[in-house]
């Protein structure tokens, strides 16, 4: 290794010309490796290291190529395979660096090449010779670009394009599928550096146009292997890409035809590879793909969801069914000057669909939802590409699309059937929203804002583009608890605006305060847990965005949340004490909701690391004592520990202070613990706790964890409360705590196998000390085979024959579903043993 | 170049990756007992891979449910299995996957008998004996290149994928 990087160095370094053929032979004699490590050295030097450091040094300089090219022409002849390969590897590596000094060698070197792509003795060796002839082509048609020594590549090329061709004409296929690749190699090959070429310049290549393209449609048509006709789909496409060779006739040629195998094609992999080919070429080429392309699709595209009951065949209608059409139309109209054309066409036919009627058939919902669902598809493709085009959507799409879902919600005939209306399509629209709003910045989302405000908050239909007076029939109120159950669930379109908004963006009410305050009252007394959700999640972003200087401290943490503990604590007196309470108290907000809110507001503080945030855990610890909320609080743990899709990260501009995890997780895990080993505590809460805990294992990186679960005993405390004979539900909770904790930090569960193992040995089985259930043996199974593929050998090989021993008792367990477990558990010890 | 026995094999489709069977009550009842059955000791070995090709047993047709009878009262298995073609010299190799596979797998207390299906490979009779003589698949285990000819084909082997009630153990229930 080190003469490898002296000579290397050297060859950097120093000037070299006189002594190329002394240095040369110092290297060369290496060639090839064979050297086999010894087992066990330690000293870890491996064939392919030894293998890259004499191909680097081989490639370090040109002038090396004049003596090694003989020598490594003359070993691809050999017989040995692994001579050859490593020949043609060493050819490939030398490429870039040998550049023309290929040329006198063409010949010889597609002779050797042939041999082994044809002779198909090995796939590898194949592949490896493809790539051989791809590199080798790069070179020389970059030296074609750079020399202007026009026919060094045609001569390359000019054997083995006829030899290829001839293959593929004949009527044995025995070699056309290899014949394929080599051509398609060629072609990107060579294509590559013409591209990047400003000169007007023509490749050799050009000769070969349509023969080249007859070839290729022809491979597609072919009715033979799925792999061939793959290969000439790429083909196609690798044509079309070389711009400089290309006109734009051709390309629409190549366009047309890959749009006719997408849309009549038997099978399904072809299609989709068409698709896919379209779809990067809409990128490359959106004239064309307008022109030609987009207009076929849309025109099947059936203007309503009649088509389906059409006649025609069953295979018909599935070819070209509206799914697949739709699925095509957003692969393909990503660019922004496709999806301008493609995005109003899908609202035509939602528009279609839906005005004038108040009775649907399930096939029209079920279009609908296809409809809005491409919609998603198209911008989530978009947001990927970060389009400009992006934020005008919040102008045209966006409140058309709420028109249309809101509309149907103030007509005195109240559908309750209305596809727009549906939380599906809703929750689909508010996706569209978010991906909308988070690619806007704050101008563009003020202007959006204001807007939705007054349409949500002041019911002022009238800001819609689309409106008109005889749609609101009834008022549009949908943060209120008592209007009609369709409006109400727009609020979720509401809620996902909010839950989006930068911290810069202003949200267009005179009393910041005074709204939410209003918000969190409806959304406690409302009784439909779809707006409710909603607004508790506006509700709680508002405050994790918006206190800005405290501006919002009065309602949170003297008027709110004083509230909210009111009605928890007040329940739990009940419990204690269950008087009945007097009927004349005013209806009840129930302490679910509380609750829900509750959790919901400690995790935007928790992020945005708020004074009041610990005390707000403390309390939802304490309720976990509680009957009916013990278990809500505990599995709360969840949202708050939890990045939950869409609301309260960075994606969606929330404030998270840098940290706030880790005070998180060191305040609540010393609780927790305490809370699991409580003495006399009865068993259901020490269970919430341990739901707590899991909930913190599963959603905390392992850094924030380790120290805080190496200094508490975690794993200790764990297993100490599991062998001091637990019930079912607690052990099958701490097992799976266990399991969690394994997953993520091993070198803890390494310290403790003395404890575990055994531990688990005995859970597994049916009897011991009473009966162990069903589930307590799975869980322990389960455990106990990750082990050995968490931790090494050697930290387990003292216990595998005494777990070998138990398992192979395991194995006549009655219970199938225990034994299914144990052949699984005695295959992964095996495995390492 | 080695040439494949069979270059050719006819595939058959397989039940993806879990068992075919279905779910039932009494599969949480701790009060009843599930024998071990055929279907059991199908989904034990039919994701054995080929020596041969990258395929499963279940793929080839190797082995199939209906040609393993098994008593649990009388701790007695019997499997029998197709090799793909009749001059397959590969029966031996597969019969003896199948048999250290039941004996990783099954509770020490079954006697397992392995065999060719009758006519379904010329020399049959004298592959029957090889995999039921006690001895000589001790020896043929012996041989450590066999083993890990034997350790791949397993490599690949389940049991029986998921019943649909199984899950990992996740804490929050």
């Amino acid at each position: 290794m080190l003469v490898f990087s002296l000579i290397k160095g050297i060859i950097q370094e120093f000037d070299i010309a006189r002594h190329v053929e002394d240095l040369f032979e110092v290297t060369f004699c290496y060639f090839p490796i064979t050297f086999t490590p010894q087992p066990f050295d330690p000293r870890i030097v491996t064939t392919e290291q030894l293998k890259a450091g004499l191909n680097e040094c081989l490639s370090a300089t040109p002038y090396f190529a004049k003596f090694a090219l003989p020598l490594l022409l003359e070993k691809l002849s050999s017989n040995s395979i692994l001579a050859k390969k490593d020949a043609m590897e060493t050819i490939t590596a030398c490429c870039p660096s040998y550049g023309s000094s290929f040329m006198p060698y063409s010949e010889e070197i597609w002779t050797a090449l042939r041999n082994e792509i044809f002779n198909e003795s090995s796939d590898e060796l194949a592949q490896i010779a493809l790539k051989m002839l791809r590199a080798v082509t790069t070179e020389l048609s970059m030296c074609v670009s750079i020399g202007g020594l026009e026919d060094a590549v045609e001569q390359f090329l000019k054997p083995i394009v006829a030899e290829c061709i001839e293959y593929i004409q004949s009527p044995d296929l025995k070699h056309a599928r290899m014949s394929g690749m080599v051509l398609m190699t060629c072609a990107v090959a060579s294509g590559y550096p013409s591209c990047l070429d400003d000169v007007d310049f023509v490749t050799p290549l050009l000769g070969y146009k349509n023969e080249f393209i007859e070839l290729f449609t022809g491979a597609i048509m072919s009715n033979e292997c799925r792999t061939l006709r793959l290969a000439g789909i790429h083909g196609v496409m690798g044509f079309i890409v070389l711009r400089k060779i290309i006109t734009e006739a051709d390309v629409t040629l190549g366009v047309q035809y890959l749009v006719s195998v997408a849309l009549e094609d038997p099978d399904t992999e072809i299609r989709e590879a068409a698709i896919d080919m379209l779809g990067s070429l809409a990128l490359v080429f959106p004239g064309i793909i307008r022109k030609h392309v987009l207009p076929r699709f849309i025109r099947i595209l059936p203007a309503s969801s009649k088509m389906n009951q059409g006649s025609g065949s069953v295979d018909e209608d599935h070819l070209l069914s509206p799914e697949y059409v739709l699925y095509a139309l957003a692969r393909i109209g990503v660019e922004p000057t496709l999806s301008e054309l493609v995005v109003p066409q899908v609202l035509i036919n939602i528009d279609s669909i839906c005005t004038g009627k108040t009775q649907f058939t399930s096939a029209e919902i079920l279009y609908t939802m296809a409809l809005l669902e491409a919609i998603v598809r198209l911008l989530r493709a978009k947001a990927t590409l970060r389009h400009a085009d992006i934020p005008g959507y919040l102008d045209h799409l966006v409140p058309h699309l709420l028109g249309m879902s809101i509309y149907p919600t103030v007509n005195e005939a109240d559908s309750s059937s209305h596809p727009m209306t549906s939380k599906e399509a809703l929750e689909t629209i508010a996706e569209i929203i978010r991906i909308v709003m988070v690619q806007s910045n704050a101008s563009e989302q003020n202007t959006f804002v204001n807007a939705i405000f007054h349409l949500f908050a002041l019911g002022n239909l009238s800001i819609l583009a689309t409106y008109k007076p005889e749609y609101e029939q009834i008022p549009f109120t949908p943060l209120h608890s008592d209007s009609r159950l369709s409006q109400q669930n727009t609020a979720l379109l509401f809620g996902v605006v909010v839950e989006t908004c930068r911290q810069e963006t202003t949200l267009a009410v005179d009393n910041l305060q005074e709204f939410t305050a209003t918000m969190a009252e409806m959304a406690l007394r409302t009784s439909n847990p779809t707006q409710q959700l909603a607004m508790v999640r506006a509700v709680a972003t508002i405050f994790n965005k918006y206190n800005k200087r405290d501006a919002l401290e009065p309602l949170l943490s003297k008027t709110l949340m004083p509230r909210l503990h009111e009605i928890l604590i007040s329940r739990q007196r009940e419990n204690t004490a269950p008087t009945p309470t007097p009927a004349s108290t005013p209806p009840v907000i129930s302490s679910e909701s509380a609750l829900l809110m509750y959790i919901w507001i400690t995790k935007a503080l928790v992020l945005s690391a708020h004074a009041l945030s610990l005390t707000l855990l403390d309390e939802l610890l304490t309720l976990f004592s509680d009957r009916a909320l013990g278990t809500i609080a505990a599995n709360g743990f969840g949202v708050i520990a939890g990045d939950q899709p869409g609301i309260l990260n960075k994606e969606t501009f929330a404030v998270v202070r840098p940290l706030h995890k880790q005070r998180f997780v060191n305040h609540c895990v010393p609780l927790m613990l305490n809370g699991v080993q409580m003495p006399g505590e009865e068993t259901p809460t020490r269970c919430n706790f341990l739901i707590a805990l899991s909930h913190l294992l599963q959603n905390s990186s392992k850094q924030v964890l380790q120290a805080e679960l190496a200094t508490t005993h975690f794993l200790p405390v764990l297993l100490r409360s599991l062998s001091s004979n637990p019930g079912e539900i607690f052990a099958s909770l701490a097992l799976g705590t266990v399991f969690n904790l394994s997953c993520g930090s091993p070198e803890l569960v390494k310290e403790h196998l003395p404890a575990l193992v055994p531990l688990l040995l005995q859970f597994m089985c049916l009897d011991h000390e009473g009966i162990n259930p069903i589930q307590i043996r799975v869980d322990a199974l389960k455990c106990l085979s990750l082990l050995p593929t968490i931790i090494s050998w050697k930290e387990l090989e003292p216990y595998y024959a005494q777990v070998d021993k138990e398992l192979s008792r395991v194995l006549d367990d009655h219970k199938r579903m225990v034994r299914r477990e144990a052949v699984e558990c005695r295959d992964q010890w095996s495995k390492i043993a | 170049m080695t040439t494949l026995i069979n270059q050719n094999p006819v595939i058959y489709e397989a039940s993806a990756q879990n068992s075919t069977r279905e779910w039932r009550e009494d599969d949480d009842n701790e009060d009843s007992t599930d024998p071990i059955d055929a279907q059991e000791i199908f989904d034990l070995i039919r994701s054995i891979s080929d020596p041969e090709h990258p395929l499963s047993l279940e793929q080839l047709n190797v082995t199939q449910r209906d040609h393993i009878t098994v008593s649990d009262e009388n701790n007695s298995v019997l499997v029998e299995f197709t090799p793909t073609i009749p001059h397959c010299s590969m029966a031996t190799l597969i019969g003896l996957c199948i048999r250290v596979r039941l004996l990783r797998c099954l509770p020490s207390r079954f006697k397992v008998d392995i065999s060719v299906r009758k006519g379904t490979h010329q020399s049959e009779h004298a592959v029957n004996k090889q995999l039921n003589d006690k001895e000589r698949v001790a020896a043929a285990l012996e041989n450590s290149h066999l083993l890990e000819v034997v350790n791949q084909c397993l490599a690949t082997a389940t049991s029986g994928g998921v019943v649909a009630n199984i899950k990992a153990p996740v804490a929050v229930k």
